[in-house]
């Protein structure tokens, strides 16, 4: 398969903390990836703007919601998809007539099981719906690649067993790139498992290999 | 999926594309909304165009008045109330397009409506993308004073230039327009009104195409959240800045009509505190919705009409209303009437 995302030497700072080491990774398409926390910060170090990394097929979701909290759960992917498809700008028309858009929205909408909530406004969605809105929002974009930051951050364990479901369910041929403390979401979805500790990866491999590493025992699985 | 509510299936039964939801995603916030019918529309523009045949004299005046300044509020809740760009100097677009008329109909001797609209989208198409490319790069309080100053630059121009503006005492002496055509003119009230009307009309058409279009929740969505929006692969500076231009052309538009209604501008139609009151109007009304700003203008105006025939001290009254009402009523008069269809829906 080929490789979606490569990352070189790859070092950063905030100030004098140095949270990223020259990692190096790289990810194949189609694969499901997880890696450690330090590894959000890293995406920013491909220098470009949002706008272009959306664009090149490289879509995220935010660690905290980042959501149009008083627009309705439908609006909030039909802003999405209406730019991806590139009718964000027409001013003559209704946007109702734009039938792809509201279709595909529909799709994603039932797809993650949020349709029944479309005319809620965001606000008074639960936390989890709230989750589950940043990833449909994310592949209206129809992304290559999607980052997922911390997925389940703040949810109880029925919502985060109900989360590793859905995200288990999205299209194989899709390169899902986890960042994730949760050792259970992480070692049930993950292809492969990138561990980093202090800005270093300490052990990269397919999920037995992580689990028997004895330095990952040692720092994240309390063995 | 087995606990989705509403399968794809189940929802054929909406439509044949099943697309659009029920309910309009609204901009008001925490209210979803039935698809709004189009018969209120028509109802409204019937009477409005019935009105000058059933009376004339003074409530005609008043009426003409309130369409100017409606098309005035609602070119302002384009940029406000859409896009959350807090303007405090939309004054200086109604001040050009009011003196630019004035000038062209005074001293030069055209009056001609298609003359003096060509000329004055032009001029203030031109003023609002300068101010525009620069206000946009600033947000909140910077962004209110960097248009508030613009607009103080134009009232100063207006004060001091006296050969073309006739200074402090204005500019008297604008006639009434000529119509597309040579020799047709608007010149009794009846006449003037129906062109003001057909002026408020086609514009409330273009506008409301403009908030219900893509490009129209674009800007709520900027409004909203403008960080993500850029993320979604918005030019979200480009977006601002049309709906600046957009809001500028019309209030220039609203003053050309301003300048033909009152047959003189001065100063005073270009000082903050025209830009205070055209604030009010909206936010009396309802921002983010384009029926709002033109019940706030008309509320405006008749209160104002009405206190002053009642009492000399009615701006205290006045400004006790305004007091009440931003504090006390949110979403103005059109989140009153959506909160009561609510309560009874």
């Amino acid at each position: 398969m080929a490789e979606i995302l490569r990352l070189e030497q790859l070092a950063k700072h905030f100030s004098s903390l140095q949270v990223l080491k020259g990692i190096n990774l790289s990810v194949e398409a189609g694969e499901r990836r997880a890696s450690g926390r330090v590894l959000v910060e890293g995406r920013d170090v491909t220098g470009k703007p949002p706008n272009q990394m959306w664009a090149a097929g490289l879509s995220r979701t935010f660690q905290k919601n980042n959501l149009f909290f008083q627009l309705t759960t439908y609006e909030n992917v039909r802003l999405a998809m209406q730019a991806h498809r590139g009718y964000a700008h027409r001013w003559f028309r209704s946007w109702r007539s734009l039938h792809g858009v509201n279709d595909q929205t529909r799709d994603i909408l039932v797809r993650l099981e949020l349709w029944g909530r479309r005319d809620d406004v965001v606000k008074n969605l639960s936390y989890g719906e709230q989750r589950q809105l940043e990833v449909a929002i994310a592949l209206a974009a129809n992304p290559k690649l999607l980052l997922l930051d911390e997925p389940t951050a703040g949810m109880s364990p029925a919502e985060t067993a109900r989360t590793i479901e859905m995200l288990a369910a999205l299209p194989k041929e899709l390169t899902v790139l986890i960042i994730e403390h949760d050792m259970d979401a992480v070692f049930s979805l993950a292809d492969r498992i990138a561990v980093l500790n202090y800005g270093e990866v300490l052990a990269d491999g397919t999920p037995d290999d992580v689990k028997r590493d004895p330095k990952v025992q040692e720092v994240y699985l309390g063995v | 999926m087995a606990q989705s509510p509403s399968s794809p299936a189940a929802d054929e039964s909406q439509g044949p594309s099943g697309a659009a939801p029920a309910r309009d995603p609204l901009s008001l916030p925490g209210l979803a909304h039935k698809r709004a019918s189009d018969i209120p529309y028509a109802v409204a523009f019937l009477a409005l165009l019935v009105f000058p045949f059933v009376t004339t004299g003074y409530p005609l005046t008043v009426l003409t008045e309130i369409l100017v300044f409606g098309l005035f509020a609602m070119s302002l809740d384009v940029i406000l109330g859409y896009t959350g760009l807090p303007s405090f100097g939309h004054a200086a677009f109604f001040g050009l397009g009011a003196y630019g008329t004035a000038v062209l109909s005074a001293k030069l001797g055209i009056s001609n409506l298609g003359i003096s609209l060509l000329a004055i989208v032009g001029l203030t198409v031109v003023a609002a993308a300068v101010l525009g490319w620069l206000a946009i790069r600033t947000a909140g309080v910077y962004f209110l004073m960097l248009t508030l100053a613009f607009s103080q630059m134009i009232f100063a121009a207006a004060q001091k230039w006296t050969p073309l503006t006739g200074g402090s005492n204005g500019l008297p002496g604008v006639r009434r327009p000529t119509l597309f055509v040579p020799g047709l003119v608007a010149a009794d009230p009846r006449a003037f009104y129906l062109l003001v009307l057909a002026v408020f009309a086609s514009s409330f058409f273009l506008l409301h195409r403009l908030v219900t279009s893509p490009f129209g929740r674009s800007l709520i969505g900027i409004r909203e959240n403008e960080v993500r929006m850029r993320a979604m692969g918005y030019n979200v500076k480009a977006y601002k800045l049309t709906a600046f231009v957009i809001g500028g052309a019309f209030g220039g538009i609203a003053g050309l009509l301003y300048a033909y209604f009152n047959n003189f501008v001065s100063p005073s139609d270009v000082y903050w505190t025209a830009s205070g009151t055209v604030l009010l109007m909206v936010l009396i009304g309802g921002a983010g919705t384009l029926v709002g700003p033109v019940l706030g203008a008309a509320f405006f105006l008749l209160l104002q009409n009405a206190l002053s025939s009642l009492t000399e001290r009615w701006p205290i009254i006045l400004g006790a209303v305004f007091v009440i009402f931003i504090m006390f009523v949110r979403n103005g008069l059109v989140g009153i009437w959506t909160q009561v269809s609510a309560r009874r829906g």
